[in-house]
């Protein structure tokens, strides 16, 4: 019943940003309906939600919407076909139930933009990706929506172009992903060489050899870093906050980036014939978290914090996926969601209303706009992980996932399970010093804040209640069951099985990482919630270059500068000054003075005396017959 | 026997093709020279008829059918060519038409 | 059995007799000096063709060859010489040595053209045995085969060359028009 309507919930986005973008581009009395333009976006938006949220109700075994062919060269047959099932619906829940809040709050923060419509129409389009990306069911299809995301991101983060440092970053992005997705289309074509399929549905029957396992593993992973911003390819996401804030807080903080995440449980058949992968997963992931929260605690540009926040919080998914816990990812992906989206929303509210990004000339915020003040709150303790709050159970289960892995004998993931501790903590810190500097104290800056109107204040109270309750879903073992991940996710992804923790070990996971967070919480509050930027510059003495090194975060893109990009200066130069100027100058004259040679030299031939003409023909021909003969 | 008549009738076919190219060959002239084109044509024709019949299949005569009236368009424009170039040079012999040299 | 070795000797004969004709017409048309001469010597070539395709069993590209060739093409090179009033004494005279260099030329030719004929001939499956039908009737030259043919599986080339001939029509009235500058 539902699910005929499927392709219209898939399709409503598409339509929204085709209407629009066109609309903008030939109506020009339309663009400055910007009221009407965002209205229409979100409505497109909030009905694929609808669409989907009952087919979610009604929801009992996988749905497949079949499309037409869309490559038929055999033996290769490509349908657009799209698979519904409890895994792609819960992110395409996702995608759309936050996508329509950050519309939402867009129509209030785009309010002032003349180029309304060209945003609008790229916040459809992307939402249209994401959906194509979550809901394909073959790689190639997966692929598209991967390209569709990532040229989405690239147009919105480079929204205000006029600014060269935003077309740059936008440029960086972009250019970061296509490394990754260059792993993508490499592991895709070599699964299609070893089964003869791209269908994900072909492909799960398949038991595949650990060579081919582990380096189309690899592959993938390496897509996923590019996407999900991890080490080595996550520079681009702090420089992403180039666009609106609302985009940031939709594209590079709940669902893009989340791809990454998704791929993994997607391809979890594969994963699960290459232990290897999976353990590099988890470093690769645990290290990044750790790089992220602590960048974040020296930075000043609140956009900047919650972006490292992002890959940290990334970090923590790609552990958990990388212990072959995906449901706990998933589950992470989902609270995350809610809670980053609510702190980038709040901080753009927070940017509408006192005109900069420094936290320095921020301050005592929660009196003039109680709203994002309380709401913002909610975010950073939900990020800390205090009970109920939606964060808590997300992080929990991560934590416990790596401690049973650890203790089923991989004793590497018990480092991974402590690296994981000391990011919560640092998670903890640098929330609380970022809610302190901003919210609390007196305000430092000059410009008279005000709370935002309440087209923006809503999706913030919305998205709080979400944080409060999201978490309930999937209850720990100690308290229930968890729906989400024992019931709903399971029908689709296949975890690596754990062994079962005692009640007891249990309780000490959640004490120590509760415990962790509130000593977090209270360093910062310790710091900076009695002293404010005194205690900031009498840390920042503290720790002396380590200070510096981690406000330039780490000066990794000063190392790849000098690693990637300076060799290959160097490499342009070469061919500017040697092989331009010979292929350029020398190798076309030499060949045109060759063919002119050839021409003067057969042009002797044609004397004008057709009676030769007429011989030449003859004999030719001859010569062709005998050529017959003798063949 | 259809063996030999095929031979017969390839071996008359190949003679006129050669007359028609010595014609070609020989005579400097464009109307001639368009003579013993429709020569060699003809030799084609007789060719497709001679395997026609060896298969008794009438794909072979359609092909004639075909080949006829080409050659009937192509004598028509040729002729008409030949006007022309009478009326510009008042003359027909080739030897002396040499504005198409490079 | 006798009756037809016979009957086949006689084809051959007949085959003989028109084939030289058309071979003495053939030469002719080549040799002669005068173009009307040139002409009436190639109808005889193209008669004597059309009496070989009738040997041969292609009565209604015997009749179209007599119409088409004897007919409306032979005739409208008559009307060109007269036209264009082309006597003997515009037609050059044959190159000097002609009966060694034509003879040369004339074996070389035939010879490479018949036994690029002969090679495929070798090359060709016995037809009675490959497809198995009576040899006695040849019906690949009467109408109905060929009219099936040509409105089946050559309809689009037929159709295309009734496009060629008005193409042709147009462009021979354009290029005798008295008056027009090219």
């Amino acid at each position: 019943m539902v699910a005929s309507y499927l392709p219209l919930a898939v399709g409503l986005p598409l339509i929204g940003a085709v209407v629009l973008g066109l609309g903008g581009l030939w109506v020009a009395s339309l663009r400055h309906q910007r009221f009407f333009i965002g209205s229409i976006a979100t409505a497109t938006v909030f009905a694929s939600f609808a669409i989907f949220f009952l087919t979610f109700l009604s929801y009992s075994a996988p749905l497949r919407v079949e499309g037409w062919n869309w490559l038929a060269i055999e033996p290769m047959r490509l349908r657009l076909s799209f698979q519904v099932d409890t895994l792609s619906l819960w992110m395409a829940l996702i995608v759309t139930g936050i996508g329509t809040l950050i519309h939402l709050y867009s129509i209030g923060y785009m309010a002032e933009e003349e180029g309304a419509w060209r945003y609008f129409a790229f916040l459809n389009l992307f939402i249209f990706s994401m959906l194509v990306l979550v809901l394909a069911d073959s790689l190639p299809l997966l692929f598209l929506g991967w390209e569709g995301v990532g040229a989405c991101s690239y147009f919105l983060i480079g929204y205000w172009f006029q600014k060269e440092e935003n077309a740059i970053a936008a440029q960086k992005a972009f250019i970061m992903n296509r490394i990754g997705d260059l792993g993508l289309l490499a592991g895709m074509i070599w699964l299609y060489s070893m089964t003869g399929t791209f269908e994900i549905g072909q492909l799960e029957k398949i038991i595949y050899p650990g060579d081919v396992a582990v380096g189309v593993g690899l592959l993938l992973f390496l897509a996923a870093t590019g996407k999900s911003a991890q080490i080595p390819l996550y520079t681009w996401l702090p420089d992403a906050m180039a666009g609106p804030t609302p985009v940031s807080a939709l594209i590079h903080a709940a669902t893009m980036v989340t791809a990454g995440i998704y791929l993994i449980a997607r391809m979890d058949f594969l994963f699960a014939a290459a232990p290897e992968v999976l353990t590099v997963i988890s470093g690769i992931g645990a290290l990044t978290a750790l790089v992220g929260g602590l960048i974040a605690t020296r930075l000043y540009d609140i956009k900047k914090i919650l972006a490292y926040s992002t890959v940290s919080q990334l970090g923590f998914m790609f552990a958990a996926a990388g212990a072959g816990a995906y449901t706990a990812a998933i589950f992470h992906v989902f609270t995350h969601a809610f809670f980053k989206a609510l702190l980038f929303l709040g901080s753009g509210s927070v940017i509408h209303a006192v005109g900069t990004q420094d936290i320095r000339q921020m301050g005592g915020l929660r009196r003039y706009m109680p709203i994002t003040g309380w709401t913002f709150w909610i975010g950073t303790l939900a990020i800390a992980g205090i009970p109920p709050l939606a964060g808590f159970f997300s992080k929990d289960e991560i934590l416990a996932a790596l401690y049973a892995r650890g203790k089923a004998g991989e004793t590497l993931y018990f480092l991974y399970w402590g690296a994981l501790l000391v990011v919560a903590f640092l998670t903890a810190f640098y929330m609380g010093r970022l809610s302190w500097l901003t919210f609390e104290g007196s305000y430092r800056g000059t410009e008279k804040p005000h709370e935002s109107p309440s087209v923006m204040t809503l999706p913030l109270i919305a998205l709080a209640v979400g944080t409060v309750g999201a978490g309930f879903v999937g209850l720990p073992p100690l308290l229930g069951t968890s729906w989400l991940g024992q019931r709903w996710l399971l029908q689709s992804v296949k975890p690596l099985s754990l062994p079962p923790l005692e009640h007891s070990t249990e309780l000490f996971l959640v004490v120590i990482s509760v415990g962790v967070g509130l000593v977090g919480l209270s360093t910062a509050w310790l710091l900076f919630g009695k002293e404010f930027l005194r205690a900031e510059y009498k840390l920042s003495l503290a720790i002396g270059d380590f200070h510096h090194l981690l406000s330039d975060q780490l000066r990794i893109d000063k190392l790849y500068e000098k690693v990637f990009v300076q060799p290959y200066y160097v490499l342009s130069d070469l061919a500017k000054d040697i092989w331009g100027p010979w292929t350029a100058r020398s190798l076309p004259q030499a060949l045109a003075n060759f063919l002119y040679r050839i021409g003067a030299l057969l042009s002797r031939l044609q004397g004008g005396y057709i009676p030769s003409y007429i011989f030449y023909l003859a004999a030719v021909g001859l010569l062709v017959l005998l050529w017959g003969l003798w063949g | 026997m259809k063996v030999e008549l095929l031979y017969a009738t390839l071996t008359l076919a190949a003679g006129l093709f050669s007359l028609g190219l010595l014609g070609l060959l020989l005579r400097r002239n464009l109307l001639l020279a368009f003579l013993s084109i429709e020569l060699m044509l003809n030799a084609a024709n007789l060719n497709f008829l001679a395997f026609s019949r060896y298969h008794n299949e009438p794909t072979g005569a359609v092909f004639v059918l075909f080949g006829i009236c080409l050659a009937a368009v192509e004598a028509v424009i040729g002729l008409g060519l030949v006007v022309r170039v009478f009326r510009v040079h008042q003359e027909l012999g080739y030897t002396k038409l040499s504005a198409l040299r490079w | 059995m006798l009756l037809r070795y016979v009957c086949s000797v006689l084809t051959l004969i007949a085959l003989g007799i028109f084939g030289v004709i058309a071979l003495t017409g053939g030469a002719l048309a080549v040799v002669l000096r005068d173009p009307i001469y040139a002409v009436l010597s190639l109808v005889k070539a193209m008669l004597g063709l059309a009496a070989v395709y009738f040997i041969l069993g292609a009565e209604y590209i015997g009749a179209i060859q007599v119409i088409v060739y004897a007919g409306a093409i032979l005739v409208t090179f008559l009307f060109v010489v007269m036209l264009v009033n082309l006597t003997p004494a515009d037609i050059p005279p044959l190159p000097r040595g002609l009966n060694l260099y034509g003879a040369l030329i004339l074996a070389i030719t035939w010879m490479v053209t018949l036994s690029i004929a002969l090679k495929a001939v070798l090359e060709l499956p016995d037809p009675e045995e490959a497809m198995g039908m009576p040899t006695d009737q040849y019906l690949f030259g009467t109408l109905p085969p060929i009219g099936k043919a040509l409105f089946t599986a050559y309809a689009l080339p037929f159709e295309v060359l009734s496009i060629t001939l008005v193409v042709g029509i147009v462009g021979a009235s354009l290029l005798a028009q008295k008056r027009h500058e090219l």
